[in-house]
């Protein structure tokens, strides 16, 4: 039996009033793991150009102390 | 002409007449540097995602300016780095003119559900 499987699409495609910006890191949240991991592009349906122009974002919030970079599970 | 934006920390335990100078004085600096201040934000006391400089919280700023120089950014940073209460500063370059009118908000609510997890 085949699974039927949504698909998916861009969020940033869909509504281009969406702004990707590093310091928006309450949205930048959604596209990363407990861990801080960035969440790949297979699961959350993001195209190619929007998780490249993510990826940097969340690498920017990191560095300006916004997003973590490693969350210890262990510790929480 | 290049326009640039800085978002820096400051530690949360400067304040009132401390912080003023502290300031006035980043500005001094941004301007002796050749650079052209358009905007400060001041964005609030936030928790930090880790600890800086043993600190849990910071007070975050932004700056917008433009410069003719990238020297002039260099420089501001520089200094900036050597700040004992200054915890952190990033600089990005902007691709076009910012909307200065509009204030900057570091929590914009966005209604929108988490992206779906598979498995």
């Amino acid at each position: 039996m085949a699974m039927m499987r949504r698909k998916k699409i861009c969020k940033f495609c869909e509504t281009t009033d969406l702004k990707i910006d590093y310091k928006n890191y309450k949205m930048l949240r959604r596209f990363i793991t407990e861990q801080g991991k960035i969440i790949p592009r297979r699961i959350t349906g993001t195209c190619t150009k929007h998780q490249r122009f993510l990826t940097t974002a969340i690498k920017r919030a990191r560095n300006i102390a916004l997003l973590p970079y490693s969350n210890n599970l262990k510790e929480l | 002409m290049r326009y640039y934006e800085n978002l820096f920390i400051i530690n949360p335990h400067v304040e009132g007449a401390a912080l003023e100078t502290l300031m006035g004085k980043i500005e001094k600096e941004l301007t002796d540097a050749g650079a052209n201040l358009l905007k400060v934000e001041e964005l609030g006391k936030k928790r930090l995602a880790y600890q800086i400089k043993h600190q849990k919280y910071g007070a975050y700023v932004l700056y917008f300016f433009e410069s003719e120089e990238k020297s002039s950014v260099r420089k501001f940073e520089d200094w900036l780095n050597i700040q004992e209460d200054v915890l952190a500063n990033m600089t990005v370059k902007l691709d076009e003119k910012p909307d200065l009118t509009k204030a900057t908000l570091l929590e914009d609510p966005i209604v929108d559900q988490q992206p779906r997890q598979e498995r």
